[in-house]
């Protein structure tokens, strides 16, 4: 209760002149380039890391476009051929009735895809404007959430491939993937790598700098 | 100690970096994903091929994004969309052709709509039913006018490429064999397809197109004949019986089957008109199919009525049929008298080339070549052929010895040929005449007596008299053989011959000396043979008992064993009929009985007529024991009565011996007669009892 107030008097590692190790977590003192531990680099702040967060942002962005486009699934069964794209196999989970289905693959493959996208692009704006648009701690427990879930957007990828390997009945029904798969699963890893290389100390920076 | 210095700070700078190098890596990572993106999307949108419009009737089986465009089989489109026309009679579909097809879809390609098929000919594309309809699409390799609207056909097209085949017209006049998709058929083998049954406008039938694959349209000619092959027919004609059926196939498909007569046709362009026949024979003996050749026209009167000519019938020459009667009708001439008088004209069409003439003779040299025959005695006749010889044809003969002749080359409307009169016989004129012979013979009379004959038979069969008459002459034939058999019986004839000798030796002695001692000894003769005959008789109640159970005996018997005694009595009786002894019975019976009554008139007066009159009492007695006992033997009573009435005759006319022996031997005769009868009659019953017994 004492230190209400006194976030800004926190003693950073930066400011005691050391360095952690953001691999293994053992601190050195500031200089050494490389972790004797783990054989990461240390680098007190990663000033090249908003250029990859970035990039990959960009990347899962680019390629979320054809996931959407292309089919996701294409079901060959006797009489027909059907394909389907993930918001139209949502489309259809809703009017054949599976709505706890439907609002699963709603949610993975498009809430949250989105949301990363949302969240990681204003974390890397609000590093760098002038206004404060993130609160103290907010930023950082954002940040842990978009790691924490966004691997499972590739719920649907999953569901794609299980499908793909269980319906294999010939000529009689058949689903294979389709290049909406590829460009999904890629998506979400790029995203999941942009999250990574996020460097969670400049948001400190910021909350330490005076509010303007 | 002091001294110690401070280096100096140095200003340290970080290296000014360009601008590139903080630049990082990883960039190129989106960079990637942007032309990776790019170009598919550029890819796909660039693969997308044509858009072409193919307008159908009825969009049955065409689903949007799923119906697929088929080359030979190959997938090269898909539809997009389905619309309809303006003013909604049309379904215009949207198909998206491939990219490397879609330059050879030019304006001369044609779509149609597969889709499973029942017909005759059999079941078609049967995949379609699981795979979903498709549109098939045919076009050349040759690049043409490009066309994006296209009109689909209602079937697939038969002449698949040019060069493949040739369309011809074919006319029938009941198009109710020709079906559409019906097969063409050479020599067994399928040449081509029959389509689009339409109404004639020009005539009563039907058209219909066919066409003919190569490289059959090679062997079809002007000259070829079509006949029609569905179904099958039965003919009866002078080959006998002939069921003509082609295969199981064309019975029920139907068809029509072509063959090239005769040479001298040209090829076949398209649209060259047939006629298509009903069957075969038809269509062979179809001379006039070759359009390039008139027939000769000739006619012929004929004096008298003459049915069963019939237009279309044949004329012949040589036994070949080398044309055809065009027409009949009636024609009055005026006689020289001013009377009218009718003659059936016959119209002929003749083929010059059939008469083997030639082709190229034209019709001048034909009627010249003609009259020159009719000079040496062709003539013209209607004769009957056929199995039934009900057909009438024309029949160019040759008459030796004929009376000169001409054809009338002037007369109107056709030269007219002679003719001689006609030779028609036919079943019906030959049935006729042998009914008329029937009816000639006296039938009825036979009947009618034959009927009566029959009447008289049964009349007599059922009388009672003649039903009894067998049981009673079995019967009485038993009775006869056991009382013939008799010892008595048999004794008798021996007695009696005896007794009649001495009687007949008293008679001569009678004649010749005294009569009285003779008398009195003919008395005792007479008195013995009376009491001979009481003691027979006293016996024959009981032979009448016997043969009364004997007779019934008879009647228990079975019938087999009655006739063979019925015969076996038969024959015992004829044997003792035929013995002397018996035939001397009557004659020796008259010759007592005369004896008797002469007695009775030489004595009337005597004195001895007591001792008559008992002899003669005894011998009445006896006589009516006799009678009541063969009142039990009808027939034997019958015969004796007659043989008694002879003998009355005869004792009233006591004739010199020769008349006497004359009557006794009519009597035996007689008896002789009666016994053959019933020997006779026992043989019929052992033949056929039961037909004697029972009538016919």
């Amino acid at each position: 209760m004492e230190n209400l107030g006194k976030a800004e008097q926190f003693l950073t590692a930066r400011e005691a002149g050391l360095v952690g190790c953001r691999t293994c977590g053992r601190v050195w003192p500031q200089g050494i380039h490389a972790c004797a531990r783990c054989g990461a680099g240390l680098q007190s702040r990663d000033l090249k890391s908003l250029q990859r967060v970035w990039a990959w942002l960009l990347a899962g962005l680019i390629l979320y476009v054809p996931a959407n486009l292309f089919p996701m699934l294409r079901t060959a069964s006797l009489l027909e051929t059907t394909e389907n794209t993930i918001l139209g196999g949502v489309i259809e989970l809703v009017k054949h009735g599976n709505y706890g289905i439907a609002a699963i693959v709603f949610v993975a493959s498009i809430v949250i895809p989105v949301g990363k996208f949302l969240a990681i692009a204003l974390l890397a704006i609000s590093l760098r404007s002038k206004t404060r648009l993130l609160e103290r701690e907010a930023g950082t427990r954002l940040l842990h959430v978009v790691d924490f879930i966004g691997r499972w957007s590739m719920i649907d990828v999953f569901v794609v491939a299980i499908l793909a390997t269980l319906v294999q009945l010939g000529f009689v029904v058949s689903i294979k993937p389709g290049p909406a798969a590829a460009a999904f699963a890629l998506s979400v890893v790029f995203t999941m790598l942009s999250a990574q290389s996020f460097d969670s100390r400049m948001i400190w920076d910021r909350l330490d700098e005076p509010r303007k | 100690m002091t001294g110690k210095i401070d280096p100096p700070r140095l200003d340290v700078e970080p290296a000014r970096q360009s601008r590139w190098s903080s630049l990082s890596l990883v960039w190129i990572v989106p960079l990637l994903a942007v032309l990776v993106t790019v170009a598919v999307a550029w890819r796909t949108y660039a693969d997308r091929g044509e858009l072409i419009e193919i307008r159908f009737a009825e969009a049955s089986g065409i689903r949007v994004g799923e119906t697929v465009l088929k080359f030979r089989e190959v997938d090269v489109g898909r539809v997009e969309a389905i619309t309809f026309s303006r003013d909604l009679t049309q379904v215009i579909v949207a198909v998206r052709i491939n990219k490397d097809v879609a330059p050879f879809v030019d304006a001369d390609s044609r779509f149609w709509l597969v889709q499973p098929e029942l017909t005759t000919s059999g079941i078609s594309r049967l995949d379609t039913v699981l795979s979903g309809a498709f549109i098939e699409g045919l076009w050349d390799s040759a690049i043409g006018v490009p066309a994006d609207t296209f009109t689909a056909l209602e079937a697939e097209p038969l002449s698949q490429a040019p060069g493949s085949g040739t369309w011809i017209k074919l006319r029938s006049i009941d198009g109710g064999t020709l079906a559409e998709g019906a097969p063409v058929i050479f020599r067994g083998i399928k040449a081509g397809q029959l389509r689009n049954v339409r109404p004639d406008p020009e005539s009563s039938g039907v058209i219909v197109d066919a066409f003919i694959i190569a490289p059959f349209d090679q062997r079809l000619t002007t000259a070829s004949v079509f006949w029609d092959i569905s179904g099958f027919s039965v003919s009866l004609g002078p080959q006998g019986l002939k069921l003509n059926v082609r295969s199981l196939a064309s019975v029920i498909q139907g068809g029509v089957e072509f063959t090239t007569l005769v040479s001298g046709g040209q090829p076949v362009t398209t649209g060259t008109e047939f006629v298509v026949y009903e069957d075969e024979a038809t269509a062979r003996n179809s001379l006039f199919s070759s359009r390039f050749q008139e027939p000769l026209q000739l006619s012929i009167l004929l004096n008298g009525s003459i049915r069963n000519l019939a237009v279309g019938s044949a004329v012949q020459f040589r036994g070949l049929t080398v044309g055809e009667i065009t027409s009949l009708s009636v024609r009055a001439d005026e006689t020289p008298n001013g009377e009218l008088v009718f003659r059936q004209q016959v119209d002929l069409g003749i083929s010059i080339e059939r008469m083997g003439l030639p082709g190229s003779m034209d019709e001048t040299d034909a009627l010249a070549f003609l009259q020159e025959q009719v000079a040496e005695g062709l003539r013209a006749r209607v004769t009957s052929t056929g199995l039934l010889g009900n057909s009438l044809i024309v029949e160019l003969i040759e008459v030796p010895d004929a009376v000169p002749e001409a054809i009338a080359m002037d007369a109107k409307p056709f030269p007219l040929l002679p003719t001689i009169p006609p030779d028609i016989t036919d079943l019906s004129t030959a049935s006729n005449q042998l009914l008329s012979r029937i009816q000639d013979l006296p039938v009825e009379e036979l009947l009618r007596s034959a009927t009566n004959t029959f009447d008289a038979v049964s009349a007599f069969v059922t009388k009672d008299e003649t039903q009894d008459a067998p049981g009673a002459v079995v019967g009485l034939v038993d009775d006869l053989r056991s009382f013939v058999g008799s010892e008595d019986m048999q004794a008798v004839p021996g007695a009696l011959r005896g007794t009649l000798d001495e009687a007949e030796t008293f008679i001569a002695k009678l004649n010749k000396e005294e009569a009285i001692a003779q008398l009195m000894t003919a008395i005792d003769a007479v008195s013995s043979t009376a009491g001979t005959v009481s003691d027979a008789a006293k016996g024959v109640p009981d032979l009448v008992a016997s043969l009364d159970t004997l007779a019934k005996k008879a009647n228990d018997l079975a019938l087999q064993e009655l006739v063979a005694s019925a015969t076996k009595t038969a024959d015992e009786i004829s044997a003792l009929v035929g013995s002397e002894d018996m035939a001397g019975l009557p004659g020796s019976l008259r010759e007592t009985l005369g004896q008797a009554s002469r007695m009775l008139d030489d004595l009337r007066n005597g004195e001895s007529i007591t001792n008559l009159n008992e002899a003669l009492k005894a011998a009445r007695s006896a006589a009516t024991s006799l009678e009541t006992a063969s009142q039990n033997l009808p027939g034997l009573v019958e015969r004796l009565d007659g043989a008694i009435a002879k003998i009355d005759e005869v004792a009233g006319s006591y004739a010199p011996a020769s008349a006497f022996g004359r009557d006794a031997r009519e009597t035996v005769r007689e008896l002789r007669n009666a016994a053959s009868a019933i020997g006779a009659l026992a043989r019929k019953i052992e033949r056929n009892p039961r037909a004697f017994l029972f009538g016919n």
